[in-house]
């Protein structure tokens, strides 16, 4: 039972002071035993949000009570964070207001275990719960908060007017006693001002707007909100976003890059429509310059191309640039981004990489040699070599040769430790003389810097 | 010695478990697997805290609109940061207000460390920090003591100087923000406009309150211990006139987490009480007085500090080693009177945990505990005893262990006349409801304690000694050293 926790009467206040001693969890609220499911067990039957008051004012922010212990699972729902997410929910509504909303969700509960949050974007007046997709979610593997030393999950996202969000409040494994599982949902909710007019592509669907392709495409994103069709990406999150679709007319990849210090995301989408199983990768805004993807594309298959947005002021807008991607090495979501997920388009380093440093990997390797003219017919140049104490990381590998120029160079996410041999693409013939390999690589402050390699060689 | 890995740091920073834990499904390609910097500011300062002989939790906070970012830490042994120990990247987001916080291991002890942190478009200021001397370290441990910064109230000046001097360790007792809007007025020197009572206003006060100079040097060159009192809450908020809600406590617990380099207790994150070890001349004992009060059955105040704490303290105080048991204590334990009576809201309010603690004592035949207390913003020092009129009849009576209040950063105490205080209070050795300042402690053979008072009505004011109590060991009693007046 979700209880209104509001100024007690003096007598009421005496059992409330009784029940200090059991510590804060079991305060929260009378610790009544649990027979049977909570009544906000299912989406149908959720919970409001409640007001509460304090000694100096009313609190902006509005409390729920999640009671877990004895919560179900919730058949047909999607688990936006896994497998073993949501495995025995609870659940809250937040109305619909008159204009666009800023609505923040967070959950505490007594131990460190991070709860599950999920937004569900509704019809108003509302059919039935909408269900079928989170829209945007919080918890492990989400990477955010939930991942700190002392986490906590949050959904923030900015939804249209008349639009209410069902609020999915979840636990993983077994349960634990009713204290433990018990969760304080915080609700916190700001008015926006409403466009003046719609914002084009806020909505992905047919009249999504269509990028260009000749031509960057200015996307703006001053009002950007977060609707039912909105697929969550929890390492990815935004507050709103921006759709664009590109129909390709031949196949291979492209280049997606998207500059502009508000937009906060890039997320691409390979399908009819975009859902969560298409999402093809998503890339978070690390610093300035622009986030990229290199992405696969089929003749006539859409791709959909997801900018996120946080708070934008009205006027700002994204360049959005979609290109061939032949010959593009993207590293790590692009100058400006990072990709949290391993591999994938947006190239994410492989999870090794967070143990690497180039400054304490060394390269050595047995004297290359060859003929020029021969070597010369072939588009790469392979060298052996072998690096110790690695993988190292983001790793740019050039032949240094005659005149101190650069013959051939290679880029690549990651080089792992051992024997390797490297392919490097030759940028000028080769002549006659002494070369030498030089590397550079991420340390593990973040700065790329030259790995120490001895690995030289004579082309006669 | 063998340099900690990065495998290492990153586990310390509890981001490695986190990700291990990753579930397959819904596009599990696309859960989070990396702890990755991102963008924000670093507008709040660095701090550090709860140090250990080689560990020590380092925090920042990234202001951003982002609702997931990141930070990398980096320590070093040198302030131009050269020589890297650690590293460790710090996810964030806005659930916790965009704070970071590592607990990095592997630290010599009793060794100075700086560091700062990096986001994708910003770099915060170098920090400094210390290890904790080693538990068989016999060197002399010096504390800074505070409590009861109120922003209106005046310039944290005491914090200013606290942050240039040698202590091992900055001990605040309590009343780190306070929760009402208050002024401007002409009297007081700047206005709070934030009455807090949820996430969003307790974090909003934590921001404006960090932004005095004096309490960001103080957390940028100090490492620091915090336990909190009412106002982290709602004024005497345990007393449920009204019951604070649900939604406030954890809003107020979780902010006070969110903005201090405190250390977490996995299965009870709100938490603070616990024993902090400064070698073998200092034993710290940090309490919570006000999380787990208690009333009877009819409905009188019936413990401050519930059953498990008060066992484990006792149980500490028993087992304790060290040549002083500091007890880190809120609200006042010596039941002192000023004409209407000791407060319901201090240890007067709990005659019977006050009684089972001393006896406690007493029985066991423990010397040298030392209360530090904040709360009632006075610099006071009694000697305590389980029960106090004996030092109406005795006044020689040799005392069970000695209470030093130290005076609030800001808040206003109480003008009283001393020679009354101590006529109505025999066991009240001095009193000072006046200044504003802070404690310090230097505790070696004996204990010597210094009462510090600073110009709170100017920006740029100055702190000066104006008491000095030595105690040596064994005695349980004081001696007031007389202490040449300031530089004019």
């Amino acid at each position: 039972m979700v209880l209104a926790a509001v100024s007690m009467p003096r007598s009421a206040s005496r059992l409330a002071g009784r029940l200090l001693t059991l510590g804060v969890a079991s305060v929260l609220v009378p610790a009544a035993a649990q027979a049977a499911a909570p009544p906000n067990d299912a989406p149908s039957a959720a919970a409001a949000f409640t007001p509460v008051t304090a000694e100096n004012g009313r609190p902006s922010e509005q409390q729920g009570i999640a009671e877990l212990v004895e919560a179900t699972p919730d058949p047909g729902v999607p688990q936006c964070l896994g497998a073993s997410s949501f495995a025995r929910t609870v659940w809250f509504v937040v109305p619909a207001a008159e204009t666009p909303q800023e609505i923040d969700v967070e959950a505490t509960g007594r131990t460190l275990d991070p709860i599950d949050l999920a937004a569900f974007v509704q019809f108003q007046p509302p059919s039935g719960p909408i269900t079928a997709l989170p829209n945007a979610c919080s918890g492990i593997g989400a990477g955010g908060s939930d991942a700190a030393e002392e986490p906590n999950s949050g959904v923030t996202l900015r939804v249209p007017a008349h639009r209410p969000v069902l609020i999915q409040v979840g636990r993983r494994g077994g349960p634990r006693s009713a204290d433990d599982e018990r969760a304080v949902v915080i609700l916190d909710t700001r008015a926006l001002p409403a466009p003046l007019t719609p914002l084009p592509g806020d909505s992905a669907g047919p009249g999504t707007p269509k990028a260009q392709t000749s031509a960057p495409t200015s996307v703006a994103l001053g009002g950007a909100t977060i609707g039912d069709e909105d697929p969550a990406q929890p390492p990815c999150p935004s507050l709103g976003t921006v759709w664009r679709r590109v129909i390709p007319t031949f196949g291979g990849t492209r280049l997606i890059s998207v500059s502009g210090n508000e937009a906060s995301t890039l997320t691409v989408f390979g399908g009819t429509l975009p859902t969560a199983g298409n999402a093809l990768d998503c890339v978070n805004r690390v610093g300035h310059g622009p986030l990229q993807m290199r992405v696969p594309a089929r003749a006539k298959q859409p791709l959909w191309i997801r900018i996120g947005a946080d708070r934008p002021p009205g006027a700002a807008t994204a360049s959005l640039s979609v290109g061939l991607g032949t010959g593009v090495f993207v590293v790590d979501g692009g100058p400006g981004g990072s990709d949290p997920t391993p591999g994938g388009p947006g190239a994410g380093f492989p999870t090794d990489c967070d143990t690497a440093d180039a400054q304490h990997a060394r390269i050595v390797g047995a004297a290359f040699g060859g003929n020029v003219k021969r070597l010369n017919r072939a588009r790469t140049v392979g060298i052996g070599l072998r690096l110790q104490r690695g993988p190292v990381c983001d790793v740019v590998l050039d032949l240094i040769g005659p005149g101190g120029r650069v013959y051939a160079s290679s880029r690549t996410l990651r080089l792992q430790g051992g024997n390797r041999r490297v392919a490097l693409v030759r940028s000028r013939p080769l002549r006659r003389g002494g070369y030498r390999l030089r590397v550079s690589a991420v340390s593990r402050l973040g700065d790329s810097v030259l790995v120490p390699t001895q690995v030289r060689g004579t082309f006669r | 010695v063998r340099p900690t890995t990065r495998r290492e740091l990153i586990g310390a920073a509890a981001a490695g478990a986190a990700f291990a834990a990753v579930p397959p499904a819904w596009a599990s390609r696309l859960l989070s697997r990396r702890a990755t910097i991102g963008p924000g500011q670093f507008l709040d300062g660095v701090a550090s805290g709860e140090p250990g002989p080689t560990a020590v939790t380092f925090w920042s906070k990234l202001t951003t609109p982002r609702p997931r970012s990141g930070a990398r830490l980096i320590v070093a042994r040198d302030e131009e940061l050269r020589k890297v120990v650690a590293t460790a990247v710090v996810p964030t987001g806005a659930a916790i207000d965009g704070t970071v916080k590592a607990r990095i291991g592997g630290l010599q002890p009793h060794t100075q460390y700086f560091y700062i942190w990096e986001s994708g478009t910003d770099v915060s200021p170098v920090g400094r920090t210390r290890t904790l001397v080693p538990a068989t370290s016999t060197r002399p441990q010096r504390l800074g003591v505070s409590s009861c910064q109120n922003y209106p109230a005046g310039w944290f000046r005491a914090h200013a100087h606290a942050a240039t001097q040698d202590l091992d360790l900055c001990v605040f007792l309590g009343d780190y923000i306070y929760e009402a809007r208050r002024g401007p007025s002409a009297t007081e020197p700047r206005g709070d406009p934030i009455d807090a009572n949820d996430l969003r206003s307790y974090r909003a006060k934590y921001r404006l309150y960090r932004a005095d100079e004096g309490l960001r040097e103080l957390h940028r060159l100090q490492p620091a211990v915090h336990i909190w009192d009412d106002h982290e809450i709602a004024n005497n908020y345990t007393d449920n006139r009204p019951a604070p809600s649900p939604l406030q406590r954890t809003a107020g617990y979780r902010v006070a987490f969110e903005w201090l380099p405190r250390m977490v207790f996995p299965r009870d994150r709100f938490r603070i009480y616990k024993r902090i070890q400064l070698g073998q001349a200092l034993d710290l004992f940090l309490l919570d007085e006000r999380q787990y009060r208690s009333v009877d059955d009819a409905g009188q105040p019936s413990k401050v500090l519930g059953d498990t704490q008060m066992q484990w303290l006792i149980d500490g105080l028993r087992a304790s080693r060290a040549q002083w048991k500091v007890i880190a204590n809120q609200v006042m334990i010596a039941p002192t009177d000023y004409g209407g009576g000791e407060s319901s809201d201090s240890w007067g309010g709990y005659p019977g945990s006050r009684l089972q603690l001393l006896s406690a004592i007493e029985q066991s035949g423990i010397d040298n505990v030392v209360f530090v207390t904040g709360d009632s913003h006075v610099f006071t020092t009694s000697v305590l005893a389980s029960d106090p009129e004996v030092f109406r009849s005795d006044p020689s009576h040799r005392p069970s262990a000695v209470e030093y209040v130290g005076g609030s950063v800001t808040s206003a105490g109480g003008d009283r006349v001393e020679s009354e205080v101590i006529a109505r209070n025999p066991w009240v050795r001095q009193y000072n409801g006046v200044n504003h300042g802070y404690a310090y402690l230097d505790a070696a053979t004996d204990l010597v304690t210094e009462y510090r008072r600073s110009d709170i009505a100017n920006p740029a004011g100055e702190t000066f000694t104006f008491e000095r109590f030595v105690q040596p060991s064994g005695t349980n009693s004081p001696a007031r050293e007389s202490v040449p007046p300031p530089p004019n």
